[in-house]
C-alpha cells in the first residue's frame, strides 16, 4: 500500500492552563450591554473546496464523491465552519478543554460556542456558493494515518503539486467561487465578535475548510460584508449595514477589541506567517494546487 | 406493503446481514485481515439506491465499488478491502434473488446494514471458531421454532407470528399472565 507522505501541516501546542470564563451569559433575555443579530460573511475560494457527503455517484465508469448540497446548490456546512473557527478560537483564548467536569465554569470558547449543558451564543449558516459556480472534479488522495503529534494540526498553504498516489474523484467548488453565509450572534461583546472574526482569518490568514486539506484543497479567504446587530435598547433598530466603509471600520474595531492570550498571540503570529495567501494560489494542470 | 412480503424481505435482510458479518475481508495490500463489513460501507450502497432505484444501475455501482478500497479516509496503516468483500456478498445475493427490484433491495439492504456492527467493533479474528455438532433435540409439532435472540431474525420471526395470527388478533403480542 502506497500512502501519501505527511506533508503540508504543522502543529501548535495547546496551552497547559485553561482560562475560564467567569461570567456565564444567559440566553433568556437580550442583554443591553451586548450585541445580538447577524453578520454577513463572504468567502472567496482560493483552492477547490470539497465538503463531501461520503456518498458516491457513477460518472462514466468511475465513482465520484458527492458534495453536500442544499436546494440543489453546493454548500459548506455551517458545522464545518464553526468547528474550524472554534479550533482557532480555543487556541487564541487558551480554552482547550470545554469544561473540567460537571457544573464547571466553561472556558471562554465553551461559553461562546457552547458546551455540554451550555448553549452556544453563536451559530453559522451553511455557506452557499453563488449560482455561477460550477462544480469541478478533483482528485482526493488517501489521507495518511494519523500521527500521535501533540497540539493542534493546521494545514499550511500548498506550494508544490505532488501527484496523489491513490486517489478518488470528488466534486468540489471551483477556484474563484464566492460563498455567502451568516454568523448568528446572541448576547456577545465586541471583543467576542472580534475573536470570532480573527479565528475565521478575517484580515489575517486563509481559512481551510472541507476535505483534502492535505492535498491543498479548501483554502478560503473570508471577509465581512455586512451586519445587522442590535442591543435591547434599540430593538426596533438594527438596520442592515452593508456600506463597505462602515462595515470595514466596524470590523477593524471588533478585531482591535479582541485581545488574545500570550500563547494565542504567538499562535496567531504563526498562523499569519504560514497561512497568509497571495491573491491566487498556484494551480497545476491537474487541478491540484 | 404486505406483511408476508415484509417478512420475506426481512428474512433476506437477516441472511444478508449474517453474510456481511461473516464475509472475509482482505487487506488492500493482500492477505487476510478479518471478518465483517462495517455498516458505513453498506450505507454507501443504500444512499445510492435512494437516488437510483434501477437494478441495472445498482449492479453497475456494486461492480465499480472496489475502486474505493484504500482510497477513502482510513484510520490505520493497513486499509482493508471492504468494498471488494461487499461486492462479492451482494453479487451472490443478486443471483439468489433475481426477482427483487430496487425498492426491495433498498428495504433489504437498509435493514441489513442497520443492525450491523460499526467498523470499530468488527470481529478481528481470521480463523473461524471450531463448531460443535448440534445436539439432537426432539421436535415438538405443537411448538413453534424458537425465536432468534435478537436482530433481524427476531423481527422476521415476530412479523411471521403476527401475520400467522392475523385471524385471531394480536395473540403473539399478548402479555403472559
Amino acid at each position: 500500500m502506497v500512502q501519501s507522505s505527511p506533508r503540508h501541516y504543522f502543529t501548535i501546542a495547546s496551552p497547559a492552563r485553561v482560562l475560564r470564563e467567569s461570567v456565564v451569559v444567559p440566553h433568556a433575555v437580550i442583554d443591553h450591554q451586548r450585541w445580538t443579530g447577524s453578520v454577513t460573511l463572504t468567502g472567496e475560494v482560493l483552492s477547490p473546496v470539497h465538503a463531501g457527503t461520503g456518498y458516491f455517484e457513477v460518472v462514466g465508469q468511475r465513482l465520484v464523491r458527492l458534495p453536500v448540497e442544499c436546494g440543489g446548490r453546493p454548500v459548506v456546512p455551517g458545522s464545518s465552519i464553526k468547528g474550524a473557527c472554534r479550533q482557532v478560537y480555543e487556541l487564541l483564548t487558551d480554552s482547550d478543554a470545554p469544561t473540567d467536569g460537571h457544573g464547571a465554569t466553561p472556558s471562554a470558547a465553551g461559553a461562546l460556542f457552547g458546551t455540554l449543558g451550555q448553549q452556544g451564543r453563536l451559530g453559522f449558516d451553511d455557506a452557499v456558493a453563488d449560482q455561477s459556480a460550477r462544480l469541478t472534479e478533483v482528485r482526493l488522495s488517501t489521507p495518511y494515518a494519523p500521527r500521535n503529534a501533540s497540539g493542534r494540526r493546521f494545514y499550511a498553504l500548498p506550494n508544490t503539486s505532488p501527484a496523489p498516489e491513490r486517489s478518488v474523484a470528488g466534486l468540489a467548488l471551483p477556484i474563484g467561487a464566492q460563498l455567502t453565509f451568516h454568523l448568528r450572534l446572541r448576547n456577545v461583546t465586541e471583543a467576542e465578535i472580534g475573536g470570532v472574526l480573527c479565528s475565521l482569518g478575517v484580515g489575517a490568514f486563509v481559512m481551510r475548510l472541507g476535505g483534502g486539506k492535505h492535498d491543498g484543497y479548501g483554502c478560503v479567504r473570508i471577509d465581512v460584508t455586512g451586519y445587522r446587530l442590535r442591543a435591547a435598547a434599540t430593538w426596533d433598530g438594527g438596520a442592515h449595514v452593508n456600506d463597505a466603509v462602515v462595515v470595514g471600520a466596524w470590523r477593524d474595531r471588533c478585531l482591535a477589541a479582541f485581545q488574545p492570550s500570550a500563547n494565542g498571540a504567538r499562535a496567531l503570529a504563526l498562523l499569519r506567517q504560514r497561512l497568509l495567501a497571495p491573491a491566487r494560489l498556484p494551480v497545476n494542470a491537474g487541478g491540484v494546487p | 406493503m404486505k406483511a408476508s412480503q415484509q417478512v420475506a424481505w426481512l428474512e433476506i435482510a437477516g441472511t444478508l446481514g449474517s453474510a456481511f458479518e461473516q464475509a472475509e475481508v482482505e487487506l488492500v495490500a493482500g492477505g487476510l485481515a478479518g471478518r465483517g463489513i462495517p455498516r458505513t460501507c453498506v450505507k454507501v450502497v443504500t444512499a445510492y439506491l435512494e437516488r437510483h432505484r434501477g437494478i441495472g444501475d445498482l449492479r453497475n455501482f456494486v461492480a465499480l465499488m472496489p475502486q474505493l478500497d484504500g482510497r477513502t479516509a482510513q484510520n490505520a496503516n493497513t486499509p482493508k478491502a471492504y468494498y471488494r468483500a461487499l461486492r462479492q456478498v451482494l453479487e451472490r445475493a443478486f443471483d439468489q434473488h433475481p426477482t427483487l427490484d430496487g425498492t426491495a433491495w433498498l428495504y433489504v439492504l437498509s435493514w441489513a446494514g442497520r443492525l450491523l456492527r460499526s467498523e470499530d467493533d468488527a470481529v478481528p479474528q481470521v480463523e473461524p471458531e471450531p463448531q460443535r455438532a448440534p445436539e439432537p433435540q426432539p421436535l415438538s409439532s405443537s411448538r413453534r421454532p424458537r425465536a432468534p435472540a435478537s436482530g433481524l431474525g427476531a423481527m422476521a420471526h415476530a412479523l411471521r407470528g403476527l401475520h400467522a395470527d392475523s385471524g385471531s388478533g394480536r395473540a403473539g403480542w399478548k402479555k403472559e399472565k
